[in-house]
């Protein structure tokens, strides 16, 4: 038997920093540490040391085919340790069928806060073969550490989308985006096209509408075709989404149209907690023409600015302080070079896109998903050292998650 | 075990003869030896610091009644590799590679008392590490800690559980 003995603060501290399946187990071990494990305070601080210390990606893995229009037929979603693909080993994943999105009569993750997915299952009604359908969609919350999934929830019926059946059709098209409403500790979806915008509140599980965009986020009409992109969709920040909007401009972006100015495009983002809009602008006097369409994403906590410049770099700004203007900074420029990208060779079908997936715990190396290759680039600034990932399963990088292990509830 | 404690507690000595020691702190351990350090040695030990702050520097003797002289040189020598900027993984894992189960938790009580939040995030990380992978029989042992589940309630949960229980290292006696 143990002589020295730990006060219960200590035991939560160590409880805190493990995995979630030996916290789980653990739970065995008497009755205060089952009760701990389900205390709320116990969840917050594990999730904040997961945050911290051991971030992962949700990987959406294909077994069929890379190309993404099969991410509807059969795919899987792997949480993978970020450092453990930082050391970038040669192996393919065992997808467990708990992982597979089939299973739970899902397509696709939208979102993924605080270790939930959000995943939703979409089919079209029956009616009339020809001519425009509607789908019905509905979500559940999944955490893959704990295996706990919630039912189906927020069914809403909403027209097909696709661009075949025109622009009528296509503008009246829900997109959604998944967000935590920090100031009610609520998960919630939004659900907009150019003149309506819904919100679902799990655990209440109804829709409310609220006001329309100030400045509706653009719809990119040739990526939804190649349904291969992860462009515009909504990137969730400390209570807001986030989108990428151009004012006076037609709602759906094609490639046919030529790129604005940077200084010609906003961040619309959408406060949860209050249900106002509020816009950003990018990093102020660019104002250069970017060669493929920006995007933004997150990274670390912080707001990202991602665009291509004359076709031979890609540049990062980061805004350091949320909201403020001011705090936008340059955090890299990468030439096509360093990459070794042949930009000529690739940009063929449609445009090279690239996502800024997540950095590194010490900040030194950037994971990039491109929409034109099988691997994401591990890209390490200070020594300016590129690898490819070598993960032999088909990645679909583009719409990998940042992922994290929780004990949150599925509601 | 005790002859690598008076190695460390020389080296200890040499880093007294530094030239400012003039305003160094006397840390009195709970078996009362002494260990003089240097004031930053003292700040990174936030319960020290704020002891000297209390008596605006006028005491410059500390007792440490909860700790003991052989914890104290491994909470000395982990401040000055963080002062020095120096706390690496490899030093990391060379700390800890020469603690046992029962130092590591003692260290673990002296970084709590002493309240360096740097070596307690560490010893934490430590300590569930060596667990993470064991058995729930082990955990016990390890942090001596009385089942209080009925046998028919501990049969439940672990068979709500079961998908926990796949991957555990067998138990290792010896290992405490």
């Amino acid at each position: 038997m143990s002589r020295v003995v730990l006060p219960d603060e200590l035991i939560s501290e160590v409880l805190s920093s493990l995995p979630v399946k030996s916290i789980l187990r653990f739970k065995c071990v008497c009755k205060p540490w089952e009760f701990l494990v389900s205390d709320p305070f116990f969840i917050e601080k594990q999730r904040q040391q997961s945050q911290k210390r051991n971030m992962h990606l949700a990987l959406i893995l294909c077994r069929t085919t890379c190309d993404s229009y099969y991410y509807d037929r059969d795919c899987s979603v792997v949480p993978f340790p970020l450092n453990n693909l930082l050391h970038n080993p040669s192996i393919t994943i065992t997808v467990l069928p708990h992982y597979r999105l089939n299973y739970k009569h899902c397509f696709r993750v939208i979102g993924s806060i605080n270790g939930l997915l959000c995943l939703f299952n979409s089919y079209l009604t029956a009616s009339a073969p020809y001519g425009p359908r509607d789908r019905n969609t509905s979500f559940r919350l999944w955490n893959p550490a704990t295996k706990k999934i919630s039912q189906f929830v927020g069914k809403i019926t909403h027209p097909e989308s696709h661009p075949y059946f025109g622009g009528e059709t296509l503008s009246n098209y829900l997109r959604f985006a998944f967000g935590y409403d920090k100031s009610t500790y609520t998960y919630k979806v939004v659900a907009f096209c150019p003149n309506q915008v819904k919100i679902f509140t799990f655990g209440d599980n109804v829709w409310k509408n609220i006001q329309c965009f100030p400045i509706v986020p653009f719809y990119h009409v040739t990526l939804v075709r190649h349904r291969h992109q992860r462009v515009n969709e909504g990137v969730y920040l400390n209570g807001t989404v986030n989108w990428l909007a151009i004012p006076n401009s037609e709602y759906f972006w094609s490639d046919d149209e030529d790129i604005p100015k940077i200084d010609q495009f906003v961040i619309v983002l959408l406060d949860l907690a209050t249900e106002t809009y509020l816009q950003l602008l990018p990093p102020s006097g660019l104002d250069e023409v970017p060669s493929i369409l920006p995007t933004i994403a997150v990274l670390r906590d912080c707001l990202c600015f991602s665009y291509h410049i004359e076709s031979t770099h890609f540049v990062i700004w980061m805004m350091m302080e949320f909201g403020d203007q001011k705090s936008w900074t340059q955090f890299l420029k990468i030439s096509y070079d360093d990459l070794q990208i042949d930009y000529d060779s690739i940009r063929y079908n449609y445009p090279y896109m690239m996502y800024p997936l997540c950095l590194s715990e010490d900040g030194e190396t950037i994971i990039l998903a491109n929409s034109h290759e099988e691997q994401a680039f591990l890209y390490n600034w200070r020594d300016n050292r590129v690898e490819k990932t070598r993960i032999t399963n088909n990645v679909l990088w583009m719409f990998s998650q940042n992922y994290i292990e929780s004990l949150v509830t599925t509601g | 075990m005790a002859e690598e404690v008076s190695s460390q507690m020389n080296s200890l000595s040499i880093s007294e003869t530094n030239p400012s020691s003039s305003a160094t702190i006397s840390l009195v351990s709970g078996d009362d030896i002494v260990f003089k350090v240097e004031p930053t040695i003292a700040k990174e030990m936030e319960t020290v610091q704020s002891f000297i702050d209390e008596t605006d520097g006028k005491i410059t003797t500390i007792p440490l009644p909860n700790i003991s002289s052989h914890d104290l040189p491994y909470v000395i020598e982990y401040c000055e590799k963080s002062i020095a900027g120096k706390i690496t993984k490899e030093f990391e894992a060379e700390f800890v590679k020469k603690l046992n189960n029962e130092e590591v938790k003692e260290l673990f009580l002296a970084a709590n008392y002493l309240n360096i939040k740097k070596l307690l995030d560490f010893l934490s990380q430590v300590i569930a590490d060596r667990i993470a992978n064991k058995s729930v029989e082990y955990v016990r042992r390890y942090f001596g800690i009385e089942n209080d589940f009925t046998p028919e309630e501990e049969a439940k949960l672990r068979e709500e559980l079961a998908w926990t229980f796949t991957g555990v290292d067998p138990d290792d006696e010896d290992e405490n």
